[in-house]
């Protein structure tokens, strides 16, 4: 409606118009006519005003269409999804959209009127020298540059931002600007970024060295660590073509890390397969590596992942440690051998003396004679002692495992320790559960576990009894040993088991009878302890699993 | 008749005074210091009982031990091992055939008791 009334006043003011013209080329008033002239003019000045109004309406369409249009493209213009800005050879803003505006922050008619200069929005210095180098480039190349900056927004607002230019047409004076906010590209590619930096600070700080390569053999990570093992950098090994055979000059171990990749690879496991293997550095000195390789699929290949950890040294140790094993039990026996034999013509002289096969004898001789004998029984005890040790420490004792019952081995004990207790007026009890089933274990030795203790037992005890229990457990037995001995101190229990260790020197023993049994007694699958009061007594307790128990151990 | 027992073994001490014990005992004793000693003595005599020791210079007690006992003229002969050597010798014993074993320094009744065992 409002727009045909202006339509209607526009034709009435443009009339008016007409008839003034009219008057003043005309000012005579026309000729006579004819009646039928003049019926014939007025018939063609209505044809000719129908005609003039229809063009009149055929120019307003035409007019309606181009205001349409031109609304469209300023409206496409305002309000694309990114900004658009004009301007010249110094940077100054000569027309902006309406999305830069408000990317900026800013009024357009403020933004345009004031003489703004680009760089004004530019937040680092070196970016507004960066920018001037840019757009120097644009009106120099006159084909699209690109360039990505930190600008000032809305309020304090910052955003990454990129400015495709372009100079068009004749007017190399001006050049049409496109701007992106790029913040979010920023921010992934800074995680992408951040994330490499933290897989490189990994990779490179572990004491292993790293590969991740592909079928053909190509590292695509390869860490310092491992150029310090092997002596070859990341380049030199791609380049090798195959870098086995620099790390295996030698065609045998070549061989055998050729099939172990081929194995990862034909078994398809999850699981690494880790190897001892022996390489040649790149200086030439050989090296005990482990390395352990897991194949794993990576965008669409098979890939391999290893880590190799220089193991040289430990090698080199483990193996001195062997040797000084093997010494050490060598030497152990030798000695043993050697002491023994002189022993045994020691022994049987003295013994032969001392009976007067060779002889009668006074009662000093006899009672010297007596010492000298007693000591050669306790040096040749202390060298036993030494060897079983040591056999069992090296874990070459034979064990005997047989059906036995642990009641008769503790009345045997009692019976050739009953004479040292009468001796000495103490009492020997038996507490023996009678119900005991009979269980496996070496005889010899477990009566030599009870002899030690029980002997041990009798030594220290002055007065009182010695008394022996056996009970049945939850699948084990149980033998206890108590006495009315001294005791032993809280804080000296734990040393009891300690080889060499002696709490009390004057018992004349080697330190290693407690230690002795505790590996006998362990062998078994059972456990050895002592519970004591200081001033009351000592018990010691082993316990032997009950057969099927051991079995599974 | 005494019984006779060759002792092989070479250490002078250790054989004096085994000699010497065995002697008291109503043994004869014949000493041979190595396996040379001993096998020159044995070809022309058979004793009731030998005691070896295992470590002997030239050929082992051990070997000497498998030669007497594949030998049909002197294999029924009963050897006591003489040993040092404390390690496993009830199982070496065994492997190499010998009737029994007797650790250095040893009690004089194990002596005589194992001697006695075999030839009364």
């Amino acid at each position: 409606m409002e727009k045909k009334k202006r339509e209607l006043n526009g034709a009435g003011e443009l009339r008016r118009k007409a008839e003034e013209r009219l008057k003043a080329q005309k000012p005579a008033s026309p000729a006579k006519l004819s009646e039928l002239k003049t019926q014939e003019l007025i018939q063609e000045l209505q044809v000719h005003q129908i005609e003039l109004e229809m063009q009149n309406e055929e120019l307003r369409k035409t007019q309606t269409v181009v205001e349409e249009s031109r609304a469209k493209y300023s409206d496409l213009y305002d309000f694309a999804p990114v900004g658009y800005l004009t301007l010249n050879r110094r940077g100054l803003i000569l027309e902006a959209n309406l999305t830069l505006c408000s990317k900026l922050g800013i009024e357009r008619s403020l933004l345009i009127s004031i003489n703004n200069l680009f760089t004004n929005f530019i937040i680092k210095k070196e970016e507004k020298d960066l920018f001037y180098k840019y757009l120097g480039k644009v009106f120099e190349a006159k084909s699209p540059e690109t360039c990505e900056l930190e600008l000032k927004g809305k309020g304090n607002s910052k955003f990454y931002a990129q400015l495709e230019s372009i100079v068009v047409g004749d007017n190399s004076s001006q050049c049409r600007t496109a701007m992106t906010d790029i913040t979010e590209r920023k921010k992934t590619e800074q995680a992408i970024k951040d994330t490499a930096y933290q897989f490189q600070t990994v990779v490179e700080s572990v004491g292993e060295g790293i590969t991740f390569s592909d079928n053909s053999g190509k590292f695509l990570v390869y860490n310092l660590r491992m150029q310090e093992i092997t002596g070859f950098t990341q380049d030199e090994a791609n380049n090798s073509g195959d870098f086995t055979r620099l790390l295996y000059p030698g065609p045998l171990e070549r061989q055998k890390a050729l099939q172990r990749l081929q194995e990862i690879v034909e078994h398809k496991v999850a699981l690494p397969l880790e190897v001892e293997a022996t390489i040649q550095a790149k200086d030439g000195t050989k090296k005990v590596l482990w390395i352990s390789t897991r194949a794993m699929r990576f965008k669409d290949q098979e890939m391999f992942l290893s880590i190799y950890r220089d193991i040289t040294e430990r090698k080199k140790v483990e193996q001195a440690l062997q040797e000084a094993v093997k010494a050490k039990s060598a030497f152990t026996s030798m000695v043993s051998h050697e002491l023994r034999t002189p022993l045994g013509a020691l022994k049987e002289s003295v013994s032969q003396v001392l009976e007067g096969l060779l002889g009668t004898l006074t009662d000093d001789q006899r009672k010297f004679l007596g010492i000298a004998k007693r000591n050669v029984d306790r040096l040749a005890r202390l060298i036993t002692e030494v060897l079983d040790f040591q056999t069992l420490e090296t874990g070459k004792m034979v064990f005997k495992m047989q059906d036995n019952d642990i009641n008769e081995v503790v009345k045997e004990t009692k019976e050739t320790m009953d004479i040292i207790a009468k001796e000495k007026g103490l009492d020997f009890v038996l507490n023996l559960d009678k119900k005991l089933p009979k269980t496996k274990f070496d005889r010899d030795k477990i009566s030599q576990v009870l002899s030690n203790v029980v002997n041990n037992s009798l030594k220290l005890t002055e007065k009182g009894s010695i008394t022996i229990s056996t009970t049945k457990g939850n699948n084990v037995i149980q033998v206890s040993v108590k006495d009315t001995g001294p005791g032993i101190k809280e804080e000296d229990i734990p040393r009891l088991f300690q080889q060499y260790e002696q709490l009390e020197r004057k018992t004349g023993g080697t330190g290693l009878g407690l230690a002795i049994s505790l590996e006998i007694i362990k062998t078994h699958g059972g456990k050895i302890w002592a519970e004591s009061i200081f001033g009351q007594g000592t018990t010691m307790h082993f316990l032997l699993p009950i057969e099927e128990r051991r079995r599974r151990t | 008749m005494k019984n006779k027992i060759l002792l092989i073994e070479d250490e002078l001490d250790l054989v004096e005074v085994t000699k010497m014990r065995l002697e008291k005992s109503g043994y004869e004793v014949i000493n041979a210091l190595n396996s040379e000693e001993a096998f020159t003595f044995l070809r022309k005599d058979i004793p009731d009982l030998i005691l070896l020791d295992l470590l002997l210079p030239g050929m082992q007690g051990e070997e000497i031990c498998k030669n007497l006992k594949c030998d049909d003229r002197l294999k029924t002969i009963p050897i006591i091992l003489f040993t040092a050597s404390a390690s496993d010798i009830s199982k070496v014993a065994k492997e190499i055939g010998a009737d029994d074993y007797i650790m250095k320094p040893f009690e004089p009744e194990e002596l005589l008791g194992k001697v006695k065992k075999f030839i009364g």
